[in-house]
C-alpha cells in the first residue's frame, strides 16, 4: 500500500506540474489586473491549436512549446491592451469584466472550431522511456515537463525579486498610482506582465496536450478551473504558491483515484481548497494586505 | 408555432426568477454566488424525485431517492424550500471574510463538486444520465388547456416573486443589503448583522433559483447534469449584468435581451451555412452571442437600465 | 323507429365507405397534402463537450437526401438535412428543437435524439407528430409508450451483455471493467454485471474514471495490479487515449485486449488511440462490439457511396460507412421515405402507421435495399420488404429493434472488418 501511495504521489506531481504552470500564468495575471480572466482557458486552448499547427510541419514539440507560448503572449497583451484595459477605464465593474472574458472565451472557442473542427487532435504517440526512482514511475516527457516548470517558477521568481523590472511589476501590481508616482511607467509594465502570463499560458496549452495525448477544442475550460483552485489556494500573485497548489491539486487528486472512486478526485482537490479559504483565507504564502478588493 | 411561443414564455418566466434570485444576491447585496446554478439544480431535482413515483414501480430504469407521487404545488413548494436551504449551505461556505474574488472562485469550486457528485452517485439522482418522465400538472387535460394553463401559473409565480421581491431589494431591507454591499465595514460598525443579512439572501435567492428550476422541469419533463453545468450560472450572470445589475427593471430587460431576443434569435441563421462545414452555423451563433455582449458591455458598462444611486437633500 | 334509424345508419355508412373508395382510387385527396421542399431534422449536438456527434449524425442524412433526390425526391417533393443543435443540455435543447419545429415547413422526419438530451426531446418531436429514429442507447426507451419513436440500435444493457458474451467467448475469464463517467458507458455497466456471472467469468476490477483528466496514471496502476486478461471499456476517444498511454507506459509497453461498443468506432476514436499507443495495438487488440452490419451487401455499397459522393462526407465515408448508429439513421430515413409514398403524403400523422409495414416480412413482397428501388417498386403497384444496412429489423411493441450483435476489429484506414457474431436471443435472455 505505500508502494502504491507512493507511486500515486510521483504522478501527482506530473499531473502537479501541467497544473502549475498554468495556475502561475494564472496568478501572475489575477495578481496584476485584479481581473478574474476566464479567456485565459480559451488561450490555452489556442496554445495547444497553435502547437498543433507547429508540429504538424515537422517542429520539434519543445520547440513549439516555446513558440507557440510566445505566440500567446502576444495575443494576451493584445487582448488586455485593446478590450480588458479600455473597459476598465471606461468604468466596467469587475464582475462585468469578467462577463466579458467568459464571452470572448465563447467567441475564441467557436472560432478555432470553425476553422479546425470540434474532433479530438493530438501531437503523436510519446516516444521516450519510463524512469523508475525511488518508488516514482515518470515518463520522459513528464520529467521533461516537471523540469520545465521547475525551471520556470525559479526563473519568474528571481525575476520579481532580484530585477528591477520585477520589483516595478510587483509596485505596480500592490498600488499602481503610487507606482506611477515613482516614476514606472505602469502601462509597459503591465503589458510586460501580460506577455509573461500569456506564455505560460501558451505553454501550459502545450503541455497538456503533450500529457492527455489526445485533445480538442474543450481542453483550456475543462483544466481552467483546478488551475484557479490552485492559484488561490497558493495565494494570487505568489508563483510559488502557485506552484505549490499545483502540486496539492495534482497529489490529492491522484491519491484520490488510487485509493477512493476515481470519479471523486478532482472534488478531494477541491475540498482542500475551501478548507484552506475557511482556514487561511489569503492562501498559502498570499500577503495579508485586504486593501484590494473587487468591487462587485 | 404557439407551441413554441409557450416555451419561450415559460422559459422567460423560469429565467426572470432565476435572474431576479441571482441580482439579489450579487447586485443588491454584493455575494459573489457563482454556485447559483445549483439551487436550481436542486429545485428542479427535488420536484423530480417529490412528484416521481418509487424507482422500483417505475420499471427500475431510474435509480434515485424519494419517489412521493406528490402533487404539483406541493412538489413546487418543496423545490423553493429546498433551494432556499441549499442557498443557505452554499452561503455558509463563504462566510468567512474572503476578498470577493476569492469567494467567487470558492463558488465556482463548490459548484463543480456538486456536479461531480450528483454525477458519481448513480443512486441518488440517476448519475449522468439524469431523470426523465417527470410528470407535469393538467396532463389530463387537452394539450392547448395544458399548455396555456403552465404560462399561466408560470406567470403567477413571477408576478408573485416580483412582490416578494421588491420588498428585499427596495425598502429598509434593501438600504440595508446595498450598505453591507457597498462597504462591509460601515455597515457592521453602525449595528447591521452581517451574517444574518447574508444568510437571509443566500436562502431568498436561493429559494427563487428553486422555485426557477422545479417550473422548468415540469415543463420539460427531464433533468440531468448536462442541464447545470457552472457556466449556466455565468450565463445568467451575463443576462443580470447587460440589462444592469442591482435594479430588477433592468435586469428584466437583461433577461429578455439574452435569453431570448439573441440566444433564440442566433437560431434563425440560415442552414446554407452548413454547406461549407457541418455545424459552422451553430459554431456561429455562439459567436454571435459572445461578441454581441461584449458589444453591449462596452457600449454600455453600467447595462441598460443603470441602478439609481439614492441621492439625499442638499447637493446634486 | 329503431329499425329505421339503423337503416339510415347503415346506408350512410356504406355511402360513405363507397365514396372514400371511389375518392381513395382517384387522387388520394383524402389526405393532406404538402407543398415545396421537405425538411429532415437532425437533431444532435453540434456545439458543446459531445459536438462530434453533430457530424456523425449529419453524415447519414446527407447520404440518404443525396440519393432521395436523385430518385427524383419523394413525391416529387426535394428534401433536405436541417441541424437542429441540441447542445448536449437537455434544457437548453428544449427552445431549439421547439422553434425548428414551429418555423421549418414541412419537417416531417427527424433523426439523432441522443442520450444526453432523449428525455427532453423524445417528447416535443412525438408530440408534434413528427415520425423519428433515435440513436439513444438509454434503458428508459426499453419499455416506452411513444408512438412516433422507433430506435434500430440497441440500449446500452443488452450492448453491456453482449461485451460479456464476446470476452468469455474468446477465452477470457478475469476481466477489468473501466467505464468512463457518463451516460452512454454508464448505460452498459448494469448489462454486463448482469451477464458475466452467468457465463462463468470474474471481473477482477470495475473502475468508473471521470473523462478527460490529464492523467489516469493511479487508476492505471491498480488495473494492472488486478492482473486482468482483458479490459472491457467504453469512453470517449480523449481519455481513451490518455489512458492508454499511461497503460503503456506503466506496463513496460504491454497493453492488454479490450473489448469496446461499435459506438467507438469512429474516425475519432481510431485516430486518437492510434495517435496515443500506435496503429499495432488498434488493429491487433481491439474488438469493437455491437449491432450486426454486413458490410458485403449491397445497401451497404450503396450507402457507402453515397457518402464518398458528397464533398461534406467524402474524406470520413471509409471509417464512418462501418459505424452502427449512423447506418441505422440512413435506414431509417428511407423507411420513413417509403412509408411517405405508401401512405402518399408527407405528413407524419398519416404516414406514422405505415413505418412498420415498410419493414415487415411478408410473402410476395419485393425486397428492396435502398430508396430508389422502394420508390420504383411502390410506383410499379408492388408491395416492398426493406432491408438495409444494419439488415432485417424485428420491431417490437415498443419499436425498438435489437437485432444480432457482432465483432468487429478495426483496419489500418480505420474501417472495420466483422470478426464474429453475437446470438442477439442469448443477450436479451442474459439479461432478464
Amino acid at each position: 500500500m505505500l508502494v502504491q501511495a507512493i507511486e500515486a504521489i510521483g504522478f501527482g506531481i506530473a499531473t502537479g506540474a501541467v497544473i502549475a504552470l498554468g495556475a502561475v500564468g494564472f496568478s501572475v495575471q489575477f495578481g496584476m489586473s485584479n481581473i478574474l480572466n476566464i479567456t485565459y482557458g480559451s488561450l490555452m486552448t489556442l496554445g495547444a491549436y497553435a502547437g498543433l499547427f507547429l508540429i504538424d510541419r515537422g517542429i520539434n514539440a519543445w520547440a513549439a512549446l516555446v513558440i507557440a507560448g510566445l505566440v500567446i503572449g502576444v495575443v494576451s497583451v493584445g487582448f488586455h491592451r485593446w478590450l480588458l484595459a479600455p473597459l476598465v477605464r471606461r468604468g466596467t465593474r469587475a464582475f462585468a469584466l469578467v462577463i466579458v472574458t467568459v464571452s470572448a472565451g465563447v467567441v475564441l472557442q467557436y472560432v478555432i472550431v470553425a476553422f479546425a473542427g470540434p474532433d479530438a487532435k493530438s501531437y503523436g504517440e510519446q516516444s521516450g522511456q519510463t524512469f523508475r526512482f525511488a518508488g516514482f514511475l515518470l515518463t520522459a516527457s513528464q520529467v521533461t515537463i516537471i523540469a520545465l516548470t521547475l525551471v520556470l517558477m525559479l526563473g519568474l521568481h528571481l525575476l520579481l525579486t532580484r530585477t528591477t523590472l520585477g520589483r516595478a511589476m510587483r509596485a505596480t501590481a500592490s498600488n499602481r498610482i503610487l507606482a506611477q508616482s515613482c516614476g514606472i511607467n505602469t502601462d509597459l509594465i503591465s503589458d510586460t506582465a501580460w506577455l509573461l502570463s500569456g506564455a505560460l499560458c501558451g505553454a501550459a496549452g502545450v503541455a497538456l496536450a503533450i500529457t492527455t495525448v489526445s485533445f480538442d477544442f474543450t481542453l483550456g475550460p475543462i483544466f481552467l478551473i483546478p488551475m484557479i483552485a490552485a492559484a488561490v489556494l497558493g495565494g494570487i500573485g505568489q508563483p510559488y504558491g502557485a506552484m505549490v497548489g499545483g502540486l496539492v491539486v495534482g497529489i490529492a487528486g491522484e491519491l484520490a483515484a488510487s485509493f477512493a472512486n476515481p470519479e471523486y478526485s478532482e472534488v478531494v482537490a477541491f475540498a482542500i481548497l475551501i478548507l484552506m479559504l475557511l482556514l487561511r483565507p489569503r492562501g498559502l504564502f498570499g500577503s495579508a494586505s485586504a486593501t484590494r478588493r473587487l468591487t462587485a | 408555432m404557439e407551441y413554441y411561443v409557450v416555451v419561450l414564455l415559460v422559459y422567460l418566466g423560469t429565467d426572470l426568477l432565476a435572474a431576479w434570485g441571482l441580482n439579489l444576491e450579487f447586485g443588491v447585496a454584493g455575494v459573489a454566488n457563482l454556485a447559483f446554478i445549483v439551487t436550481i439544480a436542486a429545485g428542479a431535482y427535488t420536484y423530480a424525485v417529490c412528484t416521481l413515483g418509487p424507482p422500483a414501480a417505475m420499471g427500475s430504469f431510474q435509480q434515485y431517492v424519494g419517489g412521493f407521487t406528490l402533487p404539483f404545488p406541493i412538489a413546487v413548494a418543496a423545490g423553493t424550500l429546498v433551494g432556499g436551504v441549499i442557498g443557505v449551505l452554499i452561503g455558509v461556505t463563504g462566510l468567512k471574510r474572503l476578498r470577493p474574488d476569492y469567494q467567487a472562485v470558492a463558488m465556482l469550486v463548490v459548484s463543480l463538486m456538486a456536479a461531480t457528485i450528483v454525477s458519481a452517485d448513480t443512486g441518488f439522482l440517476n448519475g449522468n444520465a439524469g431523470l426523465g418522465l417527470i410528470p407535469a400538472p393538467f396532463s389530463d387535460q387537452d394539450p392547448q388547456v395544458q399548455r396555456w394553463a403552465y404560462v399561466a401559473i408560470v406567470a403567477v409565480c413571477c408576478v408573485g416573486g416580483y412582490l416578494v421581491l421588491r420588498r428585499f431589494t427596495d425598502g429598509p431591507i434593501g438600504r440595508s443589503l446595498r450598505a453591507m454591499r457597498d462597504d462591509e465595514y460601515a455597515a457592521a460598525a453602525i449595528g447591521k448583522d452581517i451574517v444574518a443579512m447574508r444568510l437571509m439572501v443566500q436562502a431568498v435567492g436561493g429559494a427563487f433559483g428553486g422555485l426557477s428550476g422545479a417550473l422548468l422541469v415540469a415543463f420539460i419533463g427531464g433533468w440531468s447534469p448536462g442541464a447545470w453545468n457552472y457556466i449556466e450560472t455565468l450565463a445568467l450572470l451575463t443576462a443580470v449584468i447587460v440589462g444592469g445589475m442591482g435594479n430588477n427593471r433592468g435586469v428584466t430587460i437583461g433577461t429578455f435581451l439574452i435569453a431570448i431576443l439573441i440566444l433564440q434569435g442566433v437560431q434563425f441563421l440560415p442552414q446554407s451555412i452548413n454547406e461549407f462545414r457541418i455545424g459552422l452555423r451553430e459554431d456561429l451563433g455562439w459567436i454571435v452571442l459572445g461578441i454581441l455582449t461584449i458589444v453591449f458591455i462596452w457600449t454600455r458598462p453600467q447595462g441598460v437600465i443603470a441602478e439609481k444611486r439614492p441621492r439625499y437633500g442638499g447637493s446634486p | 323507429m329503431r329499425i329505421l334509424r339503423n337503416r339510415l345508419a347503415s346506408t350512410v355508412a356504406l355511402g360513405t365507405a363507397l365514396l372514400l373508395v371511389a375518392c381513395g382510387t382517384s387522387t388520394g385527396t383524402t389526405v393532406p397534402t404538402q407543398t415545396g421542399p421537405l425538411n429532415l431534422g437532425v437533431i444532435a449536438p453540434f456545439t458543446g463537450p459531445a459536438a462530434e456527434f453533430g457530424t456523425l449524425l449529419t453524415a447519414p442524412c446527407l447520404a440518404a437526401t443525396d440519393l432521395i433526390n436523385a430518385a427524383g425526391g419523394i413525391m416529387t417533393h426535394q428534401i433536405s438535412c436541417q441541424s437542429i443543435d441540441d447542445t448536449g443540455d437537455p434544457a437548453d435543447a428544449v427552445p431549439n428543437v421547439t422553434k425548428a419545429i414551429a418555423t421549418s415547413s414541412n419537417l416531417d422526419m427527424a433523426i439523432g435524439l441522443e442520450s444526453n438530451t432523449a428525455a427532453t426531446t423524445v417528447p416535443i418531436v412525438n408530440n408534434a407528430k413528427i415520425p423519428f429514429f433515435t440513436t439513444n442507447g438509454l434503458v428508459a426507451f426499453t419499455k416506452n409508450n411513444y408512438p412516433y419513436y422507433y430506435r434500430m440500435t440497441p440500449g446500452d444493457d443488452a450492448n453491456g451483455a453482449a461485451f460479456a458474451v464476446w470476452a468469455v467467448q474468446q477465452g477470457y475469464k478475469k476481466v477489468a471493467v473501466v467505464f468512463q463517467n457518463g451516460i452512454g458507458s454508464e448505460g452498459n455497466l448494469p448489462g454486463l454485471q448482469s451477464a458475466m456471472p452467468k457465463l462463468g467469468g470474474n471481473i477482477v476490477i470495475n473502475k468508473t474514471i471521470p473523462a478527460d483528466a490529464a492523467s489516469y496514471s493511479a487508476e492505471v496502476a491498480s488495473v494492472i495490479a488486478a492482473n486482468p486478461d482483458v479490459l472491457i471499456w467504453s469512453a470517449d476517444p480523449q481519455t481513451t487515449a490518455t489512458f492508454m498511454s499511461n497503460y503503456k507506459q506503466l506496463n513496460s509497453g504491454n497493453l492488454p485486449p479490450m473489448v469496446t461498443a461499435t459506438d467507438s468506432l469512429t474516425p475519432d476514436f481510431f485516430n486518437a488511440v492510434k495517435s496515443a499507443v500506435g496503429l499495432d495495438y488498434v488493429t491487433s487488440k481491439i474488438w469493437l462490439v455491437g449491432s450486426y452490419f454486413d458490410q458485403t451487401t449491397p445497401a451497404f455499397n450503396t450507402y457507402k457511396n453515397a457518402l464518398l459522393a458528397d464533398s461534406k462526407t467524402h474524406d470520413i465515408a471509409p471509417v464512418l460507412s462501418t459505424v452502427g448508429p449512423p447506418a441505422g439513421a440512413y435506414d431509417g430515413i428511407n423507411i420513413m421515405a417509403l412509408a411517405m409514398i405508401m401512405a402518399k403524403t408527407t405528413v407524419g400523422s398519416y404516414y406514422n402507421q405505415y413505418i412498420l409495414q415498410v419493414v415487415q416480412p411478408k410473402s410476395g413482397a419485393t425486397v428492396v435495399n435502398n430508396y430508389a428501388d422502394g420508390a420504383k417498386a411502390l410506383a410499379a403497384g408492388k408491395t416492398i420488404q426493406y432491408v438495409g444496412v444494419l439488415g432485417q429489423p424485428t420491431f417490437d411493441k415498443y419499436h425498438n429493434s435489437a437485432g444480432e450483435f457482432d465483432a468487429n476489429k478495426f483496419n489500418s484506414d480505420g474501417s472495420a472488418s466483422q470478426v464474429g457474431t453475437i446470438s442477439g436471443a442469448k443477450v436479451i435472455q442474459l439479461l432478464a
